[in-house]
């Protein structure tokens, strides 16, 4: 049977990115994007739906989003779904899916930034060869 | 790119493949929609810490599917059932007992194909 996971999907930094660099040395970046949708509805008006979404970043990746990526960064995301589970302060279990992210395009205009120049993207992404190492480090994952 | 700064063109797509693992019973909203919600185990094989070792790694998704779709699904759809599914993400939002908000990610399908269905 095919296997598959893959999501792509754009929106804007609710928070600055909460980044971390393991034990091992390895940094880990997590972030919420809120992510809108335009839809006419059953009166015929345009409405608009947002959807919050929690991402997690590895490595390099986690580096230049916490070097570019503040509140509000518009993002673009691509990865697959992944579920996250962690032991709240209560003591109780807790899960979450999250996206993996692979690779993630800033979409941020130059010019906010005071450069006068056109559209201005960086992208981040990491082998792919790095994975199964991904997910022994995030059983370190402190938060 | 829009013209807005800062808003980035809408972009929301998912394709997952898994197996059933719960299922609910065909519903209908206050609207009159029809809903059937299932989860699926996505489940990937990935290398190990030695060559001759493998590893499986597993999320567990949560799919709603609405109208005419949820309901050719509620007569096709079983728990055990390997599944494709085209969407986007949606989340639901709630309080907890501490007025916490907390959001829950779900995959809104548009298309469910069955690829295998259980004995």
């Amino acid at each position: 049977m095919p296997a598959l996971n893959k999501v792509v999907i754009t929106g804007n930094l609710v928070d600055d990115p909460r980044t971390n660099i393991l034990q091992n040395g390895v940094n880990v970046a997590n972030f919420r994007i809120a992510s809108s949708r335009s839809y006419r509805g059953r009166d015929n008006e345009w409405h608009q739906k947002t959807c919050f979404v929690d991402v997690v970043a590895w490595r390099r990746t986690a580096e230049l989003i916490s070097s570019r990526l503040r509140k509000g960064s518009p993002v673009l995301v691509e990865g697959e779904l992944q579920t996250s589970s962690w032991q709240a302060q209560d003591g109780t279990r807790r899960s979450r899916v999250e996206i993996l992210a692979r690779r993630v395009q800033f979409l941020e205009r130059a010019d906010q930034e005071g450069v006068s120049e056109p559209v201005q993207r960086e992208e981040s992404s990491y082998a792919g060869g790095e994975t199964e190492s991904e997910d022994q480090d995030y059983e370190d994952i402190p938060f | 790119m829009t013209s807005q700064s800062n808003v980035p063109p809408e972009v929301n797509t998912v394709v997952v493949s898994g197996r059933v693992v719960t299922r609910k019973g065909l519903s209908r909203t206050s609207f009159g929609a029809w809903l059937l919600k299932f989860s699926l185990e996505n489940s990937i094989t990935l290398p190990g810490e030695t060559p001759d070792q493998t590893r499986h790694k597993t999320a567990i998704i949560s799919v709603q599917a609405w109208g005419e779709s949820a309901r050719k699904l509620d007569r096709q759809l079983k728990k055990g059932s390997f599944v494709i599914v085209e969407g986007r993400l949606s989340s639901i939002s709630y309080e907890d007992r501490r007025k916490v908000i907390h959001h829950r990610m779900e995959l809104t399908a548009s298309d469910v194909q069955i690829l295998d269905a259980p004995d």
